[in-house]
């Protein structure tokens, strides 16, 4: 049969009639099923529900005029719900020059009827979007927790996996690493500063710092330490080989909480590497100082003794579970020598000028007998080998040990600090397509990616690409932390000034001597605003109590302050430059909101007949002097009065005396209670102590004293 | 409306002024004045007991009475009138408990003895100065002839 023209024509017309109906209907369809429709319409249903309980709930109440506006409102928007129309949500963020379309399927994102819902209709957690602060008008979701703002599938949306969206979704705490964009919360904050709304934050960045991750990596705006493990360079001094070696290979076997990581070597490689190290140093003769109290057991006793009243235990424990500041001591024999034990209490920093370890100011005496306890601390009998002079494993040694990266933590030899692990700036935005993900059966995200990388270093390591990242054992949460941070170091430049806040201002007094009471670990023997150990007195209202000129000048060199009977423990020297003294006087002073470095006692003349009186407070109605010296002579129970002037502020002193309890709960001083006359007298005596010459001082007590005898000689003969 | 509108503006002006004066006159308050408050938590009512008054005589007294409470603490040399001997008998017999506590609560000078022992009443309190008085018998192993 042959076609006509017409045929031909209408045949046209009839097929695309069809196809421009099949396109509508397509169309149609299309757009009725739409993901985020259906989400609307399950959300509808919930809401439905929840406004019906809600005003059960409201009916239920006794009649107001409070509940009929109730359940007005609850009706109102039943009705709504009924002729709801699904409806694209966007929030034009002006700031920040973005679409924000989230709310289309989040959409009890803002109402707290919905805290019980799931996903994706729950309300957020905690009070961040409800307070002012991070209003979702103005940020929406993108700048807390990126993604792909407009898109409109689940996938889309969240930037995942099958999309690899540059910046997917953070959800959950890893959103806490948005929070640097805005607040600077970097390297110049104290460690352990808490930063309550980014506690996974806070926590990674506090594990960072102290994984010493920046000995082999570098990061913008940190500094790398004066390395966190000892000096290597005498170990032959310090250990046997054989410890060097089971060290090497396992370090948690020996210190569970060590910050030495397991770099699974093969026993060769750490053979090599403990011939390399000993051969830097010999061992050290046995010497008869160190050994002087070895195995007497009243030496022990002492020393054990000692290990308390030094405040020892204030950074160290000794019950094998290594939870203190520097290691444990439980096995301290099993690692070293007593000549060692005995050179490192004299003088820590001479073996390694970088220890946290402060000089204990321990006489010699003291120190041999804490060096036969110490010795006595292990539970293994210790082995005595020579360490190797094979030159060959030597030199194999050294270059394993420079390879390995041992020096991003030691100093050894004339290596120089740090290593050449890849700079993570930028870390918390690297493209996808750079990593190598090796064989690993992984999701194909930076944030797989990395949570696997700070758990198990190795795994993706190929023949063409071996890492030497040794393994830090961090638990599944350690490593979330630690990924929130990581996920922190990336660049955000379209932050406008006016959103920018500084949590913690860097470089002030605050955050400055919050690091240094951090490094140095001051919390371990004294309170500081009520968390720490009892060892020292508390410094809570330090600044209130103390002239800052005598702090930093004590801080530098401290001498003994309350005698030996009442307090066994004395300040050790930290060594701590002016610079530093200074930063934890003003510390001090700014936590007590008292001004700094000024302070100058107002000075006060007295009358004759008021110092007259202010004598007899002193010496008889409260005997100050039975508790107290002047100058070295008298009481020893409280501390020396005759320079107290220079230490203590008048103001304070006043205080203290009305009522010593407040300020220090179980202390040996008894509250007189004192009338408002004598505490002002008797404070002004003692403020102008350290300017009555001795001859004069000696002279007004002997005729108290005169007195006091004569009294109690009458009274004896009373009786 | 206009007049009902300034009027209001006024009024509204003049709260925010006694607003900020409120808060000028509460921020005038020097903090550093503002003593340190160790907290007040809400302390457990003690008993009296042997065991309490050892650990307040140890704390408290051995710096001059002595650990082995025979008066020869690590103060006892610096002090002109010797401190009160606990482990005898003879002396300790001829007080009673309530002069033991008198001396204890108000110090020496109350008892006409020595102003060298101090007033430890506020310190202590009445159950751990009654627990002290225990923990004396114990060290005098005597009684009083009366008790309280």
């Amino acid at each position: 049969m042959k076609l006509s023209f017409k045929d031909t024509k209408l045949l046209l017309i009839c097929s695309a009639a069809l196809l421009v109906l099949t396109v509508l209907m397509f169309l149609f369809e299309f757009e009725t099923t739409r993901p985020w429709k259906g989400i609307q319409r399950d959300f509808v249903e919930i809401d439905k529900q929840v406004t019906e309980e809600a005003l059960a709930k409201t009916q239920a109440l006794p009649d107001s005029a409070a509940k009929t506006e109730e359940i007005k409102r609850l009706t109102k928007h039943s009705n709504e719900l009924d002729s709801y129309m699904p409806t694209i949500r966007q929030t034009w963020l002006t700031h920040f020059d973005t679409a924000d379309r989230c709310t289309t399927c989040h959409l009890g994102i803002e109402a707290p009827q919905f805290a019980n819902a799931e996903q994706p209709f729950t309300t957020h957690p905690g009070d961040h979007i409800a307070s002012d602060r991070h209003s979702i008008d103005t940020f929406g979701c993108v700048i807390c927790h990126e993604g792909q703002p407009v898109g409109l599938t689940v996938d889309e949306a969240h930037g995942h996996i099958h999309h690899n969206w540059m910046t997917p979704l953070l959800a959950g705490k890893r959103a806490e690493s948005s929070c640097e964009a805005c607040h600077a919360m970097g390297s110049d904050i104290a460690k352990d500063a808490i930063l309550p709304d980014a506690p996974s934050f806070t926590a990674g960045r506090t594990l960072y710092l102290e994984t010493n991750c920046l000995g082999c990596h570098v990061a913008k705006g940190y500094e790398r330490d004066a390395g966190i493990g000892p000096t290597l360079t005498k170990l032959s001094t310090k250990a046997d080989p054989s410890w060097t070696l089971s060290w090497i290979k396992k370090p948690t076997d020996f210190l569970a909480k060590t910050a030495m990581p397991d770099f699974e070597l093969e026993d060769e490689k750490i053979t090599a590497i403990t011939a390399y190290l000993h051969s830097l140093s010999k061992i050290e003769s046995s010497s008869s100082k160190a050994r002087k109290n070895i195995g007497n057991s009243d030496a022990i006793e002492r020393g054990k003794a000692s290990l308390t009243d030094l405040g020892c235990l204030g950074c160290h424990t000794e019950d094998g579970k290594d939870t203190g500041f520097g290691p444990d001591l439980k096995r301290v024999a099993e690692k070293t020598t007593p000549e060692w034990l005995l050179a490192w209490i004299e003088d820590p920093k001479k073996y390694w000028p970088a220890t946290n370890m402060p000089d204990l100011r321990v006489p010699e005496g003291e120190a041999q007998d804490l060096v036969a306890y110490l010795s006595t601390l292990k539970s293994n009998e210790v082995s005595v080998t020579e360490p190797s002079m094979d030159k060959e494993l030597i030199e194999k040694g050294m270059l394993l040990t420079k390879d390995t990266g041992c020096t991003g933590c030691h100093s050894i030899a004339d290596f120089g600090l740090g290593y050449n692990a890849p700079a993570h700036d930028g870390i918390g935005q690297k493209r996808v397509d750079e990593l190598v993900f090796a064989d690993t059966k992984i999701h194909h995200t930076l944030a797989d990616w990395l949570q696997l990388k700070v758990r198990s270093p190795r795994s993706f390591n190929t023949e063409d690409m071996p890492t030497l990242m040794p393994n830090f054992g961090l638990s599944e949460e350690e490593a979330e932390d630690m990924l929130t941070f990581l996920l922190s170091i990336r660049d955000r430049e379209n932050i406008p000034a006016e959103f920018v806040k500084v949590l913690e201002t860097p470089g002030t007094a605050k955050t400055m001597g919050e690091i240094l009471i951090q490094e140095n670990n001051c919390t371990g023997c004294h309170k500081i605003k009520g968390e720490g150990g009892t060892v020292g007195p508390d410094l809570s209202f330090q600044g209130q109590r103390i002239n800052p000129k005598w702090m930093t000048d004590f801080l530098m060199a401290p001498t003994k302050i309350r005698p030996e009977g009442i307090e066994p423990t004395r300040m050790p020297t930290f060594n701590f430059t002016e610079e530093e003294a200074s930063t934890l006087s003003a510390y001090f002073a700014d936590q007590s909101k008292v001004s700094y470095p000024y302070y100058k006692p107002a000075k006060k003349e007295f009358a004759a007949a008021d110092r007259e009186k202010a004598w007899k407070i002193y010496f008889q109605t409260f005997s100050c002097q039975a508790c107290h010296a002047w100058n070295g002579e008298g009481g020893i129970v409280g501390p020396d009065q005759s320079d107290l002037a220079k230490r203590l502020r008048a103001d304070w002193v006043k205080k203290y005396l009305a009522d010593p309890q407040k300020f220090i709960a179980d202390v040996q001083m008894p509250n007189f209670e004192m009338y408002p006359d004598e505490l002002e007298i008797l404070t002004d005596l003692i403020m102008s102590f350290n300017e009555i010459p001795a001859p004069v001082w000696e002279q007004i007590k002997k005729r108290w004293d005169d007195e006091e005898l004569a009294k109690q000689a009458a009274a004896m003969s009373a009786q | 409306m206009k007049r009902n509108q300034s009027k209001i503006t006024v009024l509204f002006a003049a709260f925010c002024l006694s607003l900020m004066l409120c808060s000028f006159a509460s921020s005038s308050e020097n903090p550093a004045v503002a003593a340190p408050e160790t907290t007040e938590e809400a302390k457990p009512k003690l008993t009296v007991s042997l065991e309490l008054g050892e650990v307040t005589y140890k704390h408290y007294c051995t710096p001059c009475h002595g650990m082995k409470g025979n008066g020869n603490g690590f103060n006892a040399g610096s002090l002109l009138v010797k401190p009160a001997n606990h482990t005898d008998a003879k002396f300790m017999s001829a007080r009673n408990d309530a002069k033991l506590f008198d001396t204890i609560n108000l110090g020496g000078v109350e008892v006409a003895k020595s102003t060298l022992m101090p007033p430890w009443g506020v310190n202590l309190g009445d159950e751990k100065i009654k627990s002290v008085v225990l923990y004396l018998r114990e060290l005098c192993q005597c009684k009083a002839a009366k008790n309280w």
